[in-house]
């Protein structure tokens, strides 16, 4: 019979197995025994290896990377000799020859080019530690060049702007002038007259030679007013018609659904004859366009006309 | 301006421009990068009046909503139009053998704002269509304009 | 999340859905690896894989923007991938536990004798894990297995480091297509998926044979 004291000491004493006391009896072996849901352990041969660098070279850079832009032929660094040192930048007045899609690109390209300086010159400082400027120079030499594609942009817009302001006062006599060249032509240089009209209409009235590209406003219409009464009176000297269809017109044509008509016929006699025909017809039908749906009634008939246009080309294209 | 002292009269006139400052051998300042300080430094959130602006008003490109969000402002979004047809043929630099070449006005007193000057190759370009100047030529240097 | 919050089974593993796969993630920061059971981590890994942390190894946080995914090992069987990562989680408390010296003198030192670093980046703690990863896995025994890199660069020269030891790893790159950063969760899905597809087929092939 065991004896419990208090204390550790004489409870390990009591508890301890001796050579006299029983063995436990064996625990029965039990049925449904659930097999271990981890089985597998750490292996017990591992060894501690050298760190693994990485390899640049595994990198394969591709030639149309968007990066390569900030090299020049795709070197780390240009020598001094290899810069653009002697070059000048590009005066106003060579920019100013310049059309805008240029100068657009120009600014571009000089940009690239100094990112490509400014890449390098960073490099040289804070990398070689060199106090040199050379890259430095030049870059400055391209930033004249930009701020001078600035200028003539400016400049332009400022021509055009006072030029606008004063042509309202100039109109008259520029029309004017237009139209006594235009009519003292000799016959035989209808063509180059008639160039010398659509550039006319496209610089003066903002008028397109291509029909649809228009959109129809006031300029327009008066612009098509005065282009067909030219027209006219080209061709006065030489047919009956377009005089007669004139002098009962008081020698302009103030009706914009006839100004259509003329303004559209092509430009030969023939198809001036049949234009005029047309407006007589008009005008003895009555019918003419008043002055306050003009604009309407002309955008109608443009589109019309390039709908017309367009199924001919297709037509013919097939 | 305070005047030189008399003490230093002896001193040579490009030690007497950089007196203040004592130089290396090599040339750079003995103390300092620049003479005027370093003035020219952004100003921080602790300088300046309560209500002065200090930021760049570089980012400004929508507003803070409540609770945290932001909303982006696409008009305010700064976007880069690159030409459509891109003419690589220009070169940032124009080669030096080449004289600059210059426009004169000769006959117009505004230069290129003259609205007359606009006038008259107004007037050419509906006379002839687009021509190239003279100035196309290499050895043409001065022009009209 | 809770999933990675413990030692999962292999049973688990495959209960929940996952494939048998190994994660490794570092730390932008410190260039710390966590390896990983999941597509994510917890403080759980963390915890368990820094065991002697000190100032130049501190335990990192769990902020979720400073950790990229490094790698994803496929291997052929849940098995194996719980073996995988016992493996190299032996590998860890062996270098930071047991044999610290001979880890140190592996690696790469500054002038003043301690683990190269700028600022808070050690680059040694990824070379390290890159290595542990070839020693785990040349002692486990899958036949075949991939790798998925986060790029080539990370994976060092394969004809020196991996071929003469594992001849049969093949190499890949993670999809780096749009923001690989913001779409990390996205592309580790589908690679699970791949690897589930790839793990039922070869199951599939398995019973045919037998």
């Amino acid at each position: 019979m065991l004896s419990f004291k208090r204390g550790l000491h004489s409870t390990l004493v009591v508890c301890a197995r001796t050579k006299y006391t029983k063995p436990k009896p064996k625990p029965r072996s039990r049925p449904n025994v659930r097999p271990p849901t981890q089985a597998t352990h750490h292996s017990n041969n591992l060894n501690i290896t050298a760190p693994i660098p990485p390899a640049v070279a595994n990198i394969v850079t591709p030639e149309d990377h968007p990066l390569w832009q900030f090299f020049a032929e795709k070197k780390y660094m240009r020598k001094f000799d290899e810069l653009d040192n002697d070059s000048r930048a590009w005066s106003i007045a060579e920019l100013r020859r310049k059309s805008f899609d240029d100068l657009h690109s120009l600014w571009y390209t000089c940009l690239r080019e100094r990112n490509i300086l400014a890449r390098e010159n960073h490099l040289l400082k804070n990398d070689m530690g060199s106090n040199q400027d050379s890259y430095e120079a030049v870059a400055e030499k391209i930033r004249t060049t930009m701020w001078r594609i600035r200028h003539v942009l400016s400049e332009r817009d400022w021509a055009f702007k006072r030029a606008s302001q004063e042509f309202d006062s100039q109109k008259a006599q520029f029309l004017q002038e237009f139209e006594t060249d235009f009519l003292e032509a000799p016959a035989a240089e209808d063509e180059e007259s008639f160039e010398k009209l659509a550039r006319l209409q496209q610089s003066v009235f903002g008028i397109s030679e291509f029909i649809d590209e228009n959109t129809v406003d006031r300029a327009f219409v008066d612009g098509m007013k005065y282009v067909a009464t030219l027209k006219l009176k080209r061709f006065a000297s030489r047919q009956d018609e377009a005089r007669d269809l004139l002098e009962q017109s008081d020698h302009s044509i103030k009706d914009a659904g006839e100004a259509f008509v003329i303004f559209t016929a092509e430009n030969t006699e023939a198809a001036a004859k049949e234009a005029c025909d047309v407006v007589k017809e008009l005008r003895a039908k009555n019918s003419s366009v008043s002055r306050y749906e003009e604009l309407e009634t002309v955008s109608n008939y443009v589109k019309q006309l390039a709908a017309a246009q367009m199924e001919k080309t297709i037509s013919t294209g097939v | 301006m305070r005047p030189t002292l008399a003490s230093l009269f002896h001193e040579s006139p490009v030690s007497l421009l950089t007196r203040p400052w004592k130089k290396n051998r090599d040339g750079t300042l003995f103390y300092g990068v620049s003479k005027s300080g370093n003035r020219r430094t952004a100003l921080t959130t602790k300088q300046g009046n309560k209500t002065l602006y200090k930021g760049t008003r570089s980012s400004g490109i929508g507003k803070h909503t409540r609770y945290g969000g932001y909303t982006i402002h696409w008009g305010k979004v700064r976007t880069f139009v690159t030409p459509r047809n891109f003419n690589s043929e220009l070169k940032p630099l124009v080669t030096h053998n080449v004289p600059e070449l210059r426009h004169n006005f000769q006959g117009f007193q505004k230069g290129a704002l003259d609205a007359q000057l606009y006038f008259k190759k107004l007037q050419d370009y509906v006379k002839n269509g687009k021509v190239q100047s003279e100035a196309s030529d290499v050895k043409c240097y001065v022009e009209r304009g | 999340m809770v999933a990675p919050a413990r030692f999962r089974t292999a049973k688990w593993l495959q209960k929940a859905g996952f494939a048998p796969q190994v994660f490794l993630f570092r730390n932008l920061e410190s260039g710390q690896v966590i390896y990983s059971q999941l597509p994510v981590f917890a403080q759980y890994q963390i915890d368990a894989q820094f065991k002697r942390p000190d100032w130049a190894n501190r335990k990192p946080s769990t902020r979720r923007d400073v950790w990229r995914c490094m790698a994803v090992v496929d291997l052929p069987n849940y098995d194996q991938g719980v073996q995988l990562y016992q493996d190299l989680c032996r590998l860890r408390y062996l270098r930071d536990v047991l044999d610290p010296k001979k880890a140190d003198a592996l690696r790469k030192k500054n002038e003043d004798g301690h683990v190269w670093y700028s600022a808070q980046y050690r680059p040694t703690y990824g070379q390290e894990a890159v290595a542990d990863l070839r020693e785990a896995l040349s002692k486990t025994s899958a036949s075949t297995s991939q790798i998925h890199w986060e790029d080539e660069w990370r994976m060092g020269d394969i004809g020196r480091h991996w071929t003469p030891v594992l001849p049969h790893v093949k190499h890949d790159v993670l999809p780096r297509m749009g923001n690989p950063a913001r779409e990390q969760s996205a592309i580790l899905r589908a690679l699970g998926d791949r690897a589930k597809l790839a793990f039922a087929e070869h199951a599939a092939a398995n019973k045919v044979a037998l």
